[in-house]
């Protein structure tokens, strides 16, 4: 039986954002009388996180899940409520809990920019207190892992986004972390690099057992790798169970986009419906508890030359807002 | 984690060596740096050939002209070599919320900016002395160095650009509580150009105004270490070292208690 290692109770966080009245005298007057405007960016959640987890952490921009890593991590100071990580209070003892943490904000490089990754990896052996020969060999085995070899010597400027998103991972990976928080590890990346990128944040959990805290707005990372799901809203917890129940329960349309060799006029499944149509071109929105994809496919195949095929799913925000509709009902 | 010295003073040195590396990799924006040193030399030099001439005097204060030319040598490459500001960094970091996240690693946010700032100054401070110091023996000649002047100006030198750091880092933690600290520097930068000996060496200054502009912690951020460098006198060593010691404790108090105060206030974007 697993043991939580992170464990939040009744956590809360509330930002004081100070208002300005527009015009000369509007500014002029919100410096001898400020005015404050109270927002709950947490509000009262509990929940917990076993070893060996990978949990995805998900919920629309400004729902405070970004938020509530950073008060897991130790970068923001909770208003009130329980915060226990791998036995640390993270807001008291944040730099002992930095030594078995690490953590990839997409938007917030850790690498230096014109410098080789070699050269911040050697600063963070240092940074991380490891012995040269830990570094090295823990360096070998991520760099074999990571397939990053070529990279080492290579400025981080001239790297593609989904190799310096490689090597940002191996960064936060060299001191053997036992929790890795992963912020949108795949923003901004094509369909390969987030491949490869989920094949790797897979292989981190279930061969090196690290304990994954994943958030991202993709569903397809979701989907691909967390069993767990935690949804979060306005700064409350709206739904914490398995990625399947959140699958069967809410993920119930995909969209599948079909290029064809000839014009698209005679294209009729009634089992879908078509939200975008050119003349070689369609989008169909298929609800796959009516009716499976591989029905679409085989009617297209067979009544049609096909030149390409993309399946997609709902963007994560029509996810959410079923999820809250469900609620709100 | 037990805390060892040695991999304590390991991670700052590394630290500097990345910030180091990192400078030297715009080699045209270091020499660029190096190129208006040496047109302020030469400027310097006809401007205090004449002005000497004018006096009919080869010494005020103590000073000759090329002793005023190697001073202000110096002082302009120790303060060229400190770009770019702390304060302007750490300015950037306390808005974005960059702050925050590097307060969660295991290192002192102050000291990891302390030996960045060192590391960064280090890469131009060489090539600006090397070239300033070429240009200078061209124009002026070599002057009568002392090796203990070389020696107590260079621990004068450490004092002087961590001085710098620590007012820097204040002004640049002034960011928790006011919109823009570019005023902060602004002023600052005046007060080194007045009283730092940048453009006059505080020894030309008239008696009673010399004795103020010593004691100002603008004077002994690179002034005092280009004074002793020049023309070596331990009790002028003595006297600039106690006052750096005091300004050093100062503001580093100051710092300190900014800091603490300030991380509780960090807010970062996004959420």
């Amino acid at each position: 039986m697993n043991k939580p290692i992170i464990e939040v109770k009744n956590l809360r966080k509330t930002f004081k954002i100070k208002q300005k009245n527009p015009g000369f005298f509007g500014g002029f007057s919100s410096v001898f009388k400020p005015d404050y405007k109270v927002v709950d960016a947490v509000d009262n959640i509990s929940f917990s996180v076993d070893e060996g987890e990978l949990l995805a952490f998900i919920g629309p921009n400004g729902a405070g899940k970004s938020t509530t890593i950073k008060i897991l991590t130790g970068i923001l100071y909770p208003t009130s409520g329980f915060i226990n990580v791998l036995g640390f209070n993270p807001s008291k003892e944040r730099q002992k809990l930095a030594y078995y943490i690490g953590s990839v904000f997409g938007q917030k490089p850790q690498l230096w920019y014109h410098l080789p990754p070699m050269d911040t990896y050697n600063l963070f052996s240092r940074i991380y207190e490891m012995e040269s020969k830990k570094f090295r060999e823990r360096l070998k085995f991520l760099t074999d892992t990571f397939e990053i070899e070529d990279l080492l010597k290579t400025p981080v400027r001239k790297l593609s986004l989904g190799q310096r998103m490689r090597c940002e991972i191996v960064a936060a990976l060299l001191h053997r972390p036992k929790i890795i928080f992963l912020d949108e590890p795949t923003i901004g990346l094509d369909v390969i690099a987030k491949k490869r990128i989920r094949e790797t944040i897979k292989y981190l959990n279930e061969e090196e057992r690290v304990t994954i805290f994943l958030t991202s707005h993709d569903a397809g990372d979701i989907e691909t790798l967390a069993k767990r799901t935690i949804v979060i809203n306005q700064g409350m917890l709206i739904f914490d169970d398995s990625t399947e129940e959140l699958k069967k329960n809410f993920i119930k349309t995909k969209i599948i986009e079909l290029v064809l060799e000839g014009p698209t006029d005679d294209f009729r499944f009634p089992g879908g419906k078509i939200i975008e149509k050119s003349k070689y071109d369609l989008k169909i929105e298929l609800d796959i508890s009516r009716m499976t994809i591989e029905k679409l496919l085989n009617y297209a195949v067979e009544n049609f030359d096909i030149k390409d095929i993309n399946i997609f799913d709902p963007p994560m925000e029509e996810i959410i807002s079923a999820i809250y509709q469900k609620q709100a009902n | 984690m037990k805390r060892s010295f040695l991999k304590e003073t390991l991670k700052y040195l590394e630290v500097a060596k990345v910030n180091y590396l990192n400078t030297s990799v715009y080699t045209v924006n270091l020499i660029s740096r190096s190129v208006l040193v040496v047109v302020r030399i030469w400027a310097f030099t006809q401007l205090y050939q004449v002005a000497f001439a004018a006096s009919r005097s080869t010494e005020i204060g103590g000073l000759t002209v090329p002793m005023v030319i190697w001073i202000l040598m110096m002082t302009q490459s120790f303060q060229s070599s400190t770009r770019p500001h702390v304060s302007q960094l750490i300015d950037e970091e306390v808005k974005s919320g960059t702050l925050a996240y590097m307060v969660n690693r295991p290192y002192s946010y102050a000291l990891f900016h302390y030996f960045g700032y060192l590391g960064r100054t280090f890469s131009s401070l060489w090539v600006n002395l090397a070239i300033g110091s070429l240009v200078s023996l061209a124009l002026v000649g070599l002057i009568d160095f002392n090796w203990w002047g070389l020696l107590f100006g260079l621990g004068l030198l450490i004092f002087g650009v961590t001085l710098n750091f620590l007012i820097y880092l204040i002004i640049g933690l002034t960011a928790f509580w006011v919109e823009d600290t570019s005023a902060f520097t602004w002023i600052y930068s005046k007060g080194q150009l007045v009283f730092g000996g940048l453009i006059l060496p505080l020894a030309l200054f008239p008696e009673n105004l010399l004795r103020i502009a010593e004691i100002l912690p603008f004077s002994q951020l690179f002034y005092s270490a280009a004074r002793v460098v020049v023309d070596f006198d331990l009790s002028l060593f003595w006297h600039y070292a106690l006052i750096q010691i005091a300004w050093l404790a100062f503001f580093g108090l100051i710092a300190y208690q900014m800091f603490q105060r300030g991380i509780k206030n960090v807010s970062i974007n996004g959420g």
